[in-house]
């Protein structure tokens, strides 16, 4: 009887099986550099290269003052409140279109006396939009965030911010101070 | 089976030389002209400050281009062709980016999908049998706050045999 790879006669068995198994394997590592090599040259009629080149991040970042003054108090319709318009723009610009933020985070306002007032009374607006109330001693709030990347903000941007603290009538007589931080976080 | 698998690779690489070497070697049997550069990817880095305030690149070593139409009396042309530079959705257009050939002076890469004719055999009469040789060098002059990433354009030089 002749002996097939495929029919072994017994004892032979396990050597032929191992044998036929390591030609398939090579065989088949053949026809996948085979198939990638002719996958790959369709294409290839002439030489070609990368060009490339990095722009690095860039971000600029600051206020137009370092210290504010909301003054005395104002009244309208019962309320007292203290207001500033427009008493600081922030200056920003970047590069980066991705993963940047922008954060507001207060203290809240003290006097020498040590009596407080939370800072999540005060409230801010940016621009024309609405007001929005600080966020609590220990918290930051986003102010905006990459999503509001645009052109403008490419070129360099200010955004006007104002403040309204508005009295809820448990306050203690005093200079009042806090500082307000805007922090950027890039990637 | 197994014999023709190295017979098959040999056919790849006669006539498929460029995938052999990983894109930067092509050949025309028809005509045995050869084209090769080096290196495949030309990387300008990091800018340095520019003369008018923005960023500069330069290329600090050269793509070297080296090819060969040795039949007397044909014509060869040599071209670049290539996209604008992208990264992410910003783009930067490739004219913008500069090229000269060795001691000669900068010019403008063309628009996107322009054709660069890069030297062409009317510019080398009587040359036909020697193997041309190019160093090209890039530069690129943009203002401080295009949008960050890294850029990069996919180049192919082309030979024409003719």
């Amino acid at each position: 009887m002749k002996e097939s790879r495929f029919c072994p006669q017994a004892g032979a068995y396990a050597y032929i099986s191992a044998d036929a198994s390591a030609q398939a394997r090579r065989r088949a590592w053949a026809w996948l550099a085979a198939f990638l090599v002719l996958f790959c040259s369709s294409s290839v009629f002439a030489a070609e290269f990368t060009l490339k080149f990095t722009v690095p991040p860039r971000a600029e970042f600051y206020l137009s003052t370092d210290y504010v003054d909301l003054g005395l108090p104002q009244t309208a319709g019962g309320r007292t409140y203290f207001r500033g318009d427009n008493v600081v723009t922030l200056s920003f610009r970047t590069n980066i279109a991705s993963q940047w933020e922008i954060h507001i985070s207060g203290t809240d306002f003290r006097n020498t006396a040590g009596t407080l007032i939370p800072i999540n009374r005060l409230r801010w607006q940016m621009g024309n939009s609405d007001y929005r109330s600080m966020p609590s001693d220990g918290e930051s709030l986003l102010v905006m965030d990459w999503h509001n990347f645009t052109d403008e903000i490419l070129a360099g941007q200010q955004f006007p911010i104002s403040y309204l603290l508005e009295l809820a009538g448990d306050e203690y007589e005093g200079d009042y101070i806090s500082t307000i931080t805007y922090s950027l976080f890039l990637p | 089976m197994r014999k023709k698998v190295p017979v098959l690779l040999g056919l790849v690489v006669i006539f498929f030389p460029g995938l052999v070497f990983g894109g930067l070697i092509d050949y025309y049997p028809e005509y045995d002209a050869w084209l090769a550069l080096f290196p495949g990817e030309v990387d300008l880095g990091l800018p340095a400050p520019g003369s008018s305030g923005g960023d500069y690149w330069e290329t600090r070593t050269p793509l070297i281009i080296t090819f060969q139409c040795p039949q007397p009396g044909r014509n060869w042309q040599l071209s670049l062709n290539g996209n604008d530079f992208a990264a992410g959705n910003h783009i930067i257009k490739r004219q913008r980016m500069e090229w000269r050939n060795w001691t000669g002076s900068y010019q403008s890469m063309k628009p996107a999908r322009q054709e660069l004719i890069l030297a062409r055999s009317r510019d080398f009469p009587g040359n036909e049998w020697i193997l041309h040789l190019l160093f090209l060098y890039f530069r690129l002059q943009l203002d401080q706050w295009e949008p960050a990433g890294e850029y990069a354009s996919e180049m192919r030089v082309t030979l024409f045999c003719w």
